[in-house]
């Protein structure tokens, strides 16, 4: 489902050049989980905007579905992006001027489902992470564990092929975080997504099919 | 396709952003409403002012198509019947039109005097009411039946068979309403309607009538060429009516720009707040892009909010400007009554053309204001890479090409104003250029400020407050630009208005050189001075010297001018600024024949000193030398100085409606003494001393500019308000970092005065750099602009009020603004704030 061959990036400073990653080369299956572990600054949160298209890379492909998503331009990326790829961010990234159901609604809306399946599907979905009761409320009321159950809701809703979680714990407790991840990964493994969870903690690390540490630039099974 | 449309959900949360952030979207709505109500109220009033004149002129021409008129003075009545007696004429009508005065209703009105029986065809609406078997015979058989349209009867206050005392030349005749008709739309409310015989009567014009209306096609155009008598002419009455529209052209043209300027203060005040509240969503674009959303569909989102911003402030601005429409109308109505014609304070009709033309200047300059920010916006990187540090290094960087545009900009417009060949709009087009120039320069002045502030002693908050003023140059600097433009068109107005006022109150002054002025009642209205007083006054012992001064409007250039015969005493010839002469002693070429021509009459006809102008003497037009181009403010449309002798023998006149005298050491009350003793019983005269002259006419220059006067106080409300709200905005946005200096250990007291000293700076700073460029836009104003409208130049000169005016305007907007954001920073926890999303 998701293949990464050859992908090199480095960031340049005037005129010093950092290196990012060189070669890396990963594959993953539908329906996995994969979770990838390094040291701050190892360029977890790059590889994660170069697979979802956000950032472009200096070489190599990102294939996902066997589509090459850097083989066309930033327009055609963002398209793909919203159709695909479910996101869930460490600082959550609700959409404040929008209460619980808009922002759980709002992928599908982008991508062009019917009003009456939309509402079906957000019902469906806050009911299973456990916030029916606050869907008219907006954001900021919320605790962060809520917050976070609302961004896994709105990643899930389109039913992204593929799904991105950087840091998804990175905010919470260790209570929270760990309800907040077996609630990810049954979700999408009950949708059959494709996930790559960028964490820290070995313990999130647990919960996934297959685990990889980020080391000079390149990957190393753990 | 699908990505092209707006997603609802993505519009709501754009328009829930400006829901949540009421004080950006009330300073983006303040803008768009105040510059749409002023635009719209003066063109409500302007409206009023032309609509009056259209009607007047509409049914006084009725369908005539040309006019008979003399070269000077009246056309005599024998010349009418000559033509109307011939076979073959074509239609024809005799008309007297004057103006009078109606005791006890300010202004002067329009008397029409019509001959009934030739008036057949040409104007059925004004003549309706007493056109009638029965009340024609009755009309014809008094001398005093007046006829009025329903509105100049309200004015009044008169119905049939009342009384209504005229005064032509200050002398008194009563009429009587005979008709008033009953159709609303018959006659403007300043018409007064008599028969021919009567209008003679009251203006004393004998057997002589103003001009002879016809209705002719090609054939009988040329019928009436071949039998007219050379002291007469032909004219295409579009032309003349063109002419008479341009009196009030310039006027009207300068207040329209006046609003113009609102409204482009407006814009700014919604440029500030969209790109205030893009900049405030970075990171709320960059999840949605993260999401997938398309940096269009940013875009549009964006345009939308906008729109819907732009529509509620226009719906606001439309109501407002409706209700402040009403109050202009009624200054334009005195201004252009004083100055031009009759316009009623109620003449003021709400039409659609001016409704859609404000609306869609609210609209459309709203999107314009929002274009750059939804750009912005649409540019915004998924999941903002960039971080604030960055955003405000990559802000400082375009600074200096910012200000290298503005500094082009800038210099262009000054070309194209002063330059650029064209009209009022040219120099306004050119105005606006270099406004927009200043714009792009004022934020590098922001990091210039603090490199200034850095090098004073200052510690503890006074220096995180200087600090503060380029750490947030990108809501900082268009705040800054938005203030500064608001507050330089204030300044740029009050500078024009007051180089004005002292230009105009020095010409009084120096024009002023008699000692007592006399003339007879109703002097204003062109009455003369009995011959004895003329030839006796000057040899009375107390009179050292004495000028004598002979007042008409003459048809110059296709335009009502004045033409002026003068018996000037030396002191008065020194009154006269020359501000052209030939290589010629310009009073010797005058004393010769020659004439001396006022500069707004000069540039019109591109006439020079030493050169030809064509004046229409009684026997056909006659070249005059110019004998030189005088400083004059007196009308835009022209002024021409004549010898007295000089004019007697060209125009057979040698009547006098003024007369200054110079005294022989005694004082004016003196002087006045024996003047009246001597001429007591030669019916009412008025003395008047120079003071009173000047201060009257300084109180009509006032009143004249009072319209402008108000334009510049809303002009400084919008700015005022402006600069609150937008100071307020960056102030609140800020609450989080002010919670975080509060978990640091800053006391209440502190962080209060942290706001007030940053928003004070960013005050007067905003007020610093108003004032060169309210000045610039005051030099374009006075020495461009007026020049273009009236022809007339005059010194630029600078008073240092509205300067002090403006910088206490922007520093106390400023510190308003920040008492509210201070009073809240400083309150209760700083833990909510520190917990915010």
């Amino acid at each position: 489902m998701l293949e990464v061959n050859g992908l090199g990036k480095a960031y340049r400073s005037g005129s010093t050049t950092q290196t990012i990653f060189r070669d890396l080369d990963l594959s993953i299956d539908r329906a996995e989980i994969v979770a990838l572990l390094g040291a701050s600054g190892s360029g977890k949160t790059t590889l994660l905007n170069l697979l979802s298209g956000i950032d472009t890379p200096d070489d190599g492909q990102v294939l996902i579905g066997g589509v090459d998503i850097h083989a066309n331009g930033e327009p055609a990326r963002t398209l793909f992006r919203r159709q695909h790829l479910g996101f869930v961010f460490q600082f959550f990234n609700l959409i404040p001027t929008l209460t619980i159901a808009e922002n759980v609604a709002l992928p599908m809306e982008l991508v062009g489902e019917q009003p009456e399946h939309i509402q079906q599907r957000v019902t469906e979905l806050l009911e299973r992470v456990g916030l029916p009761q606050v869907q008219h409320r907006y954001p900021e009321t919320l605790s962060g564990g809520e917050q976070q159950r609302t961004a896994i809701a709105r990643a899930l809703a389109h039913r992204p092929r593929v799904l991105l979680a950087d840091e998804p714990t990175g905010n919470l407790d260790e209570d929270t975080g760990e309800v907040v991840i077996r609630l990810l990964t049954e979700l999408a493994r009950d949708q059959g997504t494709t996930m790559l969870i960028v964490t820290h903690s070995r313990a999130v690390a647990m919960s996934a099919d297959r685990v990889f540490a980020l080391q000079h630039g390149g990957l190393v099974a753990v | 396709m699908n990505r092209l449309k707006i997603p609802p959900l993505l519009l709501r949360a754009g328009l829930n952003y400006q829901w949540r952030h009421p004080w950006q979207a009330m300073l983006a709505l303040i803008g768009i409403t105040m510059g749409v109500a002023v635009v719209l109220a003066v063109d409500l009033a302007n409206g009023a002012a032309r609509a009056s004149f259209e009607l007047s002129s509409e049914q006084l021409r009725g369908v005539a198509t040309h006019r008979i008129v003399a070269n000077a003075g009246a056309v005599p009545q024998s010349i009418y019947v000559d033509l109307a007696t011939m076979p073959g004429h074509p239609p024809m009508a005799p008309v007297i039109q004057s103006r009078v005065r109606v005791d006890g209703i300010p202004g002067r009105f329009q008397l029409i005097g019509l001959d009934l029986f030739a008036e057949g065809p040409f104007r059925n609406q004004l003549t309706g009411a007493v056109q009638g078997d029965a009340s024609l015979g009755e009309w014809l058989s008094r001398a005093n039946a007046v006829a009025l349209s329903t509105s100049a009867a309200d004015q009044f206050n008169v119905s049939v068979g009342d009384r209504l005392v005229t005064r032509y030349k200050g002398k008194e005749y009563p009429l009587e309403v005979f008709a008033i008709s009953a159709d609303e739309s018959s006659g403007s409310s300043d018409l007064l309607i008599v028969d021919i015989a009567t209008a003679q009567a009251i203006t004393e014009s004998g057997s002589e009538i103003t001009y002879i209306d016809l209705v002719l096609d090609e054939t009988s155009e040329e019928w009436i060429k071949q039998r007219l008598p050379t002291s007469l002419k032909l004219l295409d009455i579009d032309q003349q009516d063109e002419g008479i529209v341009g009196l009030s052209a310039a006027f009207e043209l300068n207040l329209t720009a006046m609003s113009l300027l609102a409204l482009l203060v407006g814009v700014f005040l919604i440029f500030n707040a969209m790109s205030f509240s893009i900049v405030q969503r970075r990171n709320l674009m960059g999840r949605l892009r993260s999401l997938g959303v398309h940096s269009e569909e940013i875009y549009r989102v964006v345009l939308a909010e906008a729109l819907v911003l732009g529509i509620l402030g226009t719906l606001i601005g439309v109501m407002l400007g409706i209700w402040l429409g009403q109050g202009l109308t009624g200054i334009v109505a005195a201004t252009v009554s004083e100055l031009y014609y009759q316009v009623s304070a109620d003449a003021m009709r709400v039409d659609a053309f001016s409704l859609f033309k404000a609306c869609a200047l609210g609209i459309l300059g709203t999107l314009v204001a929002a274009w750059l920010p939804a750009r912005q916006a649409a540019r915004t990187p998924p999941l903002t890479t960039l971080s604030r540090a960055a955003l405000e290094h990559s802000t400082q960087r375009q600074l200096p090409r910012l200000a290298i545009a503005g500094v082009i900009l800038l210099l262009i417009g000054l070309a194209i104003a002063f330059l650029v060949p064209g009209g009022v709009v040219v120099g306004f087009v050119g105005l606006f250029i270099l406004l927009f120039g200043a714009v792009l320069i004022t934020p590098l002045t922001l990091p210039a400020a603090h490199w200034l502030l850095s090098r004073l002693p200052l510690g503890g908050v006074w220096r995180m407050a200087t600090r503060d003023i380029d750490r947030h140059i990108s809501r900082l600097g268009t705040a800054a630009a938005a203030l500064m433009i608001a507050l330089a068109a204030s300044v740029g107005v009050a500078v024009m208005v007051e180089s004005m006022r002292t230009s105009v109150s020095d010409w009084l002054q120096d024009l002023l050189t008699g000692d007592l002025y006399v003339a007879t009642e109703g002097f204003e209205d062109g009455s003369y001075l009995p011959a004895r007083v003329v030839s006796q006054a000057p040899s009375l012992e107390s009179v050292k010297d004495h000028s004598l001064y002979r007042n008409r409007k003459l048809v110059i250039g296709d335009r009502n001018s004045y033409l002026v015969a003068a018996r000037l005493a030396g002191a008065a010839r020194e009154g006269f600024n020359l501000v052209e002469t030939s290589d010629e002693d310009p009073w010797l070429v005058f004393d010769q024949g020659g004439v001396l021509i006022s500069e707004p009459l000069s540039n019109r006809l591109d006439i020079g000193a030493g050169e030809d102008i064509l004046l229409p003497a009684a026997n056909g037009d006659r070249p005059f030398r110019v004998a030189a181009v005088f400083r004059d403010y007196a009308t835009e449309h022209g002024r021409v100085f004549i010898d007295r002798m000089n004019y007697i023998q060209n125009w057979g006149d040698d009547r006098v409606n003024t007369m200054a005298l110079f005294s022989a050491g005694v004082d004016v009350n003196a002087l006045k003494q024996r003047i009246s003793e001597r001429f007591g019983e030669e019916g009412a005269l008025i003395y008047t001393d120079a003071r009173a002259i000047y201060d009257e006419s300084m109180a009509v220059f006032n009143r004249t500019f009072r319209i402008t006067e108000v334009l510049r106080i809303l002009s400084v409300l919008v700015a005022f308000v402006g600069i609150l709200s937008a100071l307020m905005a960056v102030q609140l946005e800020r609450r989080k970092e002010f919670a975080v200096l509060r978990a640091l250990g800053l006391t209440r007291g502190q962080v209060s005065l942290l706001i007030i000293i940053e928003s004070a700076i960013l005050g007067l700073l905003a007020a610093l750099l108003a004032l060169p460029t309210g000045l610039a836009m005051a030099w374009v104003l006075t020495d461009a602009i007026q020049l273009r409208a009236f022809g007339w130049t005059m010194p630029f000169l600078v008073d240092s009020s509205p300067l002090v005016l403006t910088v206490l305007v922007g520093l106390g907007a400023a510190i308003l603004a920040s008492l509210y954001p201070a009073w809240q920073a400083s309150r209760g926890d700083p833990a909510p704030q520190l917990r915010e999303d």
